[in-house]
Order: structure tokens, then C-alpha cells, then sequence
């Protein structure tokens, strides 16, 4: 019967990542790994040469003495960025992938404060390159271009790759680099597995699959290629995400592991397109047919609604959504379309992914069971169900590097990690999120927005004196008591702010540009520690 | 050049032309999304001919950015 708990799927067993590309190897052989394009031809590879290649890359950065350090990835979704990041973390030493969309200072910061000796870069960054070698003399360079020619140095050497320990820091991941002394995860060769084989038992993926999300994205990485290459099937990776319905008709996937704002995306096309074609009133009757159908066991959505599915390639049956919170009204417009919809948990303290739904054990508006191995505890608040959701497993962060003071506030001394995430889990043990503790915006876009990061900068401006950073309608806005003695006389005291927001917002890469303002007359009400009082709620 | 990249992007946002400048806020005054904005650069990409990196596509915030990015880099007829 569908929809009941039934017996885990089959996972490997592996602590490491060196023990995991050997896992894949052997399960998937000559099967394609992945799809893209390079130099505008279409290129394959295996999973034996995706490997080969690693090791190879691998054994060129031991050669030169790489091992134990910290290497930087820096550029767009690409098989280059994935062989620089396997390579990197089976050389013994520790990747830090950067997030290509911060602003130059940013991304500077992480390279100093995670001692970055290495950097890995692709060509459409190049101008960064200059500005690097000034600020860093000893920061060396591999441009993703040159990857080619490393693999082939690799190959010759006759070098044994040193032992990993399971416990070895194989990936730091730093959520912003704004403040000095920015935070960084530190995620074991261990937590990464763990989390993958727990993945695995959970869920199973139908097909070939697009890579859309960035893959500096823990979830991105987690889930989609380390989970998805247990699975057997390709990822196929798009040169640009401009296109995106050339590149679902190309690739044809089963599969699509999405934030909520692409799965609300590709709804609002689908409609768009149905009522271009005046089929809107048909959809919706035949929608209603084929569900009452569904309910007597015939299900007709893939022929009914083939028109419909083809225009996402013809084969899409799953999505798997993460890094935000997912409107039950999407899950069931898709699943009336024949595309299930399951949506999961994380946060990149724990590797990231706690729970998701399962493929036949799924409850609509939650967030799934938590994961095989994984210890979900709500600290419930008094008289209620619902509490701090907290995480107990080998998914769980070694700390945050070089804050050994915000590691201990994160993780109890049982072995807790505090999400800062509220939430209850129902008689079954499914788990639904309700609320934040912590002081963060996430956007349905996935995106982790500090308020604190946004409103430190602003307060940098001379017409501004004070500001609260909060989410309105899905959007940043930000509510800012101005220096009215620094504004013009005569001048509109909005319009003077709001010029001053944009050219601060031409800073900022787009996911965390403040949309709206609004202005107030008076100070902001302060705690007793003269702490500005937030009334907003995320 | 300006009418016309007003008229692309009506069809994607919720504003009426009318209330559409070179000041007017892709996200917040026209209601689009980021996903929106990547469709639409498509879109500007086969009308005029050019070619716009996805590196650029994250610098737009009105559509004047959009209009004097087209204008600056739009090949001589």
C-alpha cells in the first residue's frame, strides 16, 4: 500500500570520501556520471573516468606539497568545479567552496580568514585574479582551464594519496564573509557521509537529473551530487541557467532537486503557458477528472497532462526541494500534473540535510521523517508541542573554524546542535517547522540573509543612524531612522535614503538587496542592553 | 529600444506599461522574480542580438540597467 513506513532503501558504507568514490566506482562502472557541454560540444563521463580523473588531480596537488591545507573553489556549476573539489578533499586537505556571488571584499575575507593557499577559479572570474595577487603574494592559482593539464601531470605520477581519518575537516563552508571574522562550517569527510548513506536509505531518485542549484550550496553538493551519484544515473550540468526550458528539453529529467522559488517558478510558466494556449478552464476540469480518478486507482496525469510535462523535458516524475519553506498548494498542483513533490529539512551545520519525505511515505506540509541515524529532540516550550528543534547525529558539524566559543553555544555538551529551528513532530514523527529562534531571513530562493550583516553596512552610511534589516513578503526590506541633520534642507527625506540604498544595493549580489524601505521619525525602542528591539518575525 | 524592452518585460510583470520608467525597480516595483529576470535576459538576448553573461544578469536592478547595458553593448547595425 502506498503512503506507509516500509523497510529502508540499500546504502553503502563508507566514512570517507577516498571510500565513497570507491563505493560509486564499483556500484556504477561505465554508467554516465555526467552530461555537459564544453567548447559548445556535447561531453560524457563515466564514473570510472570521473574518478580516474579526481585521482588523478589528486595525486598532482600532493606532488606539489598540497596536502593539509586550505584550497578555495571559486566559479559557476561545472564538472571542473566538482573534479577540483573531489580532488582537493581526497588529497587530505580542506575545500572551501566560495559563493561566486558575493561581492569582491567578501570573498577576499574568506580567503584571508580561511587561510586559503590554493584557489581554484574559473576563467569568468578572471578579473578577481589581479585584485587576489595583490592583496594575497603567496595565494597560488588553477584556473579551471588548466585543470586539464594537471590531470595529465597526475597521471604520470606514481604517488600512493595519504590515508584520510574519517574525522579529517574536508570542507569549510562560510555562510558570509561580511562580518571580520566570518563564520565558517567545518564539515568532517565523516559528517558528509553519513549524511549521503542516511540520504540514501531514506529516498531514491527516478532518473537523470539537472544540476540548477549552485553547488557552493551545501544542499546543492549534499544532496544532489554526492546522494545523486549513489543513485546511478547522470547529472547533467547546464553551461548557463539562462534557457532553462532548452536545457529541460535537452537533458530530459526524471529528477530535479530545487529550492521552493524554482519549484514556484516552473508552476508559473506551466499556467502562463496553459492560458496562452486558452486551455486554462480544460486544464483545470481535467485536473479535477484525473485526481478523482487517481483516488479510484487509474492514473492518467502523464497522458492527460503530456503537453504540459513535456515543456519540463517529458520525463520529470520528482522533485526534491530544501533551503526553505515550501507552500503545500505547489506540491499539489504538481502532483495533480504527475511530478511528485517531496520537500526536506537541513541546515549546512549538519551537513546539511535532518529529514525529507519519503518516495511512498510522505506527509503534505511537513518536512519528512528525519533521516535513518539521525536524533531529532524538541525542546518543547512549556505546555506546548512545539519547541527548539535540536539534532543529535554523526551528521553533526565538527564546529565552526576558529570559533571555538560559538561552537560550544551551538552544540550542548550531550551532543545537541541548536538549529535555532522551531517546530514539533506529529504522531508518526514526521517533522513540521513553525518558526526561528535565530535572527536569519530565508528566502524561499533558499538563501540565508544575517539582517545584522545588512544593517552593519547600511549603518556605515552617513544619512543613516539607525536601521532594522526585516523580511516583508518574501522580499528584504528595511526600516531606517535617518540623520536627518545630514539631508539637504528642503530635500525629500525618502528619496535622499532611497538613493542612497540603491547605490548600496548595486554592492550587493541580487539575493540580498534591500527591495523596500521605510522610514521613521523616531529612534528605535532599545533593550536594556541598548540593543534596538526587533518586533519583526520571520 | 527603451518601449521595447518596456513591452518584453510587461509580460512577465504585473505592472501596467503606463507605470513603467527607467526607475521602476525590477523586483520590487514590477514583481518579478529572480527567475523572471533570467528568462527575460533571454528574451533581450534574441531581440537585439547580443550577448549578456550570467555574471551581468545579477547587476540589474531596474530598467535602466537593463536598458543602458543593452545600449552600451548592442552591436552597430
Amino acid at each position: 500500500m502506498r503512503n506507509k513506513q516500509y523497510p529502508f532503501y540499500d546504502a553503502g558504507d563508507y566514512d570517507t570520501l577516498p571510500e565513497y568514490l570507491k563505493y560509486i566506482g564499483e556500484k556504477n562502472k561505465d554508467k554516465i556520471a555526467f552530461k555537459f557541454t564544453k567548447d559548445k560540444k556535447d561531453v560524457e563521463k563515466t564514473y570510472k573516468s570521473f574518478i580516474e580523473e579526481i585521482n588523478s588531480l589528486a595525486k598532482d596537488l600532493f606532488n606539489q606539497k598540497y596536502t593539509d591545507k586550505n584550497i578555495g573553489v571559486l566559479g559557476e556549476n561545472s564538472y571542473e568545479w566538482l573534479l577540483a573539489y573531489m580532488a582537493t578533499a581526497i588529497s587530505n586537505n580542506t575545500v572551501v567552496p566560495i559563493d561566486k556571488e558575493l561581492e569582491y571584499s567578501e570573498i577576499e575575507n574568506i580567503i584571508k580568514e580561511a587561510d586559503i593557499e590554493l584557489l581554484f577559479i574559473s576563467n569568468v572570474y578572471d578579473d578577481y585574479v589581479k585584485k587576489l595577487k595583490e592583496s594575497f603574494s603567496e595565494l597560488k592559482i588553477i584556473y579551471f582551464n588548466q585543470i586539464d593539464s594537471h590531470i595529465k601531470n597526475g597521471k604520470k605520477l606514481k604517488v600512493k594519496l595519504p590515508k584520510i581519518e574519517p574525522d579529517k575537516v574536508s570542507t569549510i563552508i562560510f555562510t558570509s564573509g561580511t562580518t571580520s571574522k566570518p563564520k565558517g562550517v567545518m564539515l568532517t569527510h565523516k559528517n558528509l557521509c553519513a549524511d549521503t548513506i542516511a540520504c540514501q536509505k531514506q529516498f531514491v531518485l527516478t532518473g537523470d537529473t539537472v544540476l540548477v542549484l549552485p553547488l557552493h550550496h551545501t544542499f546543492a553538493f549534499t544532496a544532489h551530487i554526492l546522494f545523486g551519484l549513489t543513485c546511478g544515473f547522470a547529472i547533467c550540468i547546464p553551461g548557463s541557467l539562462k534557457r532553462i526550458d532548452e536545457t529541460l528539453k535537452k537533458y530530459k529529467p526524471s529528477s530535479m532537486i530545487l529550492v521552493p522559488m524554482l519549484v514556484e517558478a516552473f508552476l508559473t510558466k506551466i499556467w502562463k503557458a496553459v492560458k496562452e494556449m486558452k486551455k486554462y478552464n480544460l486544464v483545470k476540469i481535467m485536473i479535477v477528472i484525473s485526481n478523482f480518478l487517481l483516488k479510484i486507482g487509474i492514473d492518467i496525469r502523464r497522458v492527460v497532462f503530456k503537453q504540459i510535462l513535456d515543456s519540463l523535458g517529458g520525463n520529470l516524475n520528482l522533485i526534491i526541494t530544501g533551503g526553505a519553506a515550501l507552500e503545500p498548494k505547489y506540491v499539489g498542483e504538481f502532483r495533480s500534473f504527475g511530478v511528485n513533490v517531496f520537500n526536506g529539512y537541513g541546515i549546512t551545520e549538519c551537513s546539511p540535510v535532518v529529514s525529507v519525505n519519503r518516495n511512498n511515505y510522505y506527509r503534505d506540509g511537513s518536512v519528512g521523517m528525519p533521516l535513518p541515524g539521525v536524533e531529532v529532540k524538541i525542546d518543547k516550550f512549556e505546555g506546548e508541542e512545539e519547541g527548539e528543534i535540536l539534532v543529535k547525529s554523526d551528521i553533526v558539524m565538527k564546529g565552526y573554524y576558529k570559533h571555538e566559543d560559538l561552537t560550544k553555544e551551538a552544540i550542548t555538551e550531550d551532543g545537541y546542535f541548536d538549529t535555532g529551528d522551531i517546530g514539533y513532530l506529529d504522531k508518526d514523527g514526521f517533522l513540521f517547522i513553525t518558526g526561528r529562534k535565530k535572527n536569519i531571513i530565508i528566502l524561499d530562493n533558499g538563501k540565508n540573509i544575517y539582517p545584522e550583516e545588512l544593517e552593519g553596512k547600511l549603518q556605515l552610511e552617513p544619512l543613516i543612524t539607525e536601521v532594522v534589516v526585516f523580511e516583508k513578503d518574501k522580499k528584504i526590506a528595511a526600516e531606517i531612522y535617518p540623520n536627518f541633520e545630514a539631508i539637504p534642507e528642503g530635500a525629500d527625506v525618502k528619496e535622499t535614503v532611497q538613493k542612497v540604498v540603491d547605490e548600496f544595493n548595486k554592492r550587493l549580489p541580487y539575493y540580498k538587496k534591500v527591495e523596500e524601505i521605510v522610514i521613521r521619525d523616531t529612534e528605535f525602542e532599545k533593550t536594556t542592553t541598548k540593543k534596538i528591539k526587533r518586533n519583526y518575525k520571520s | 529600444m527603451l518601449d521595447r524592452i518596456i513591452d518584453i518585460i510587461c509580460e512577465y510583470g504585473e505592472e501596467e506599461k503606463d507605470n513603467i520608467t527607467v526607475d521602476s525597480k525590477l523586483i520590487n516595483d514590477i514583481g518579478l522574480s529572480s527567475f523572471d529576470i533570467t528568462d527575460l535576459v533571454c528574451r533581450f538576448e534574441e531581440e537585439f542580438d547580443i550577448e549578456i553573461p550570467d555574471r551581468k544578469i545579477s547587476t540589474f536592478q531596474t530598467v535602466g540597467d537593463i536598458y543602458t547595458y543593452i545600449k552600451d553593448n548592442k552591436k552597430e547595425e
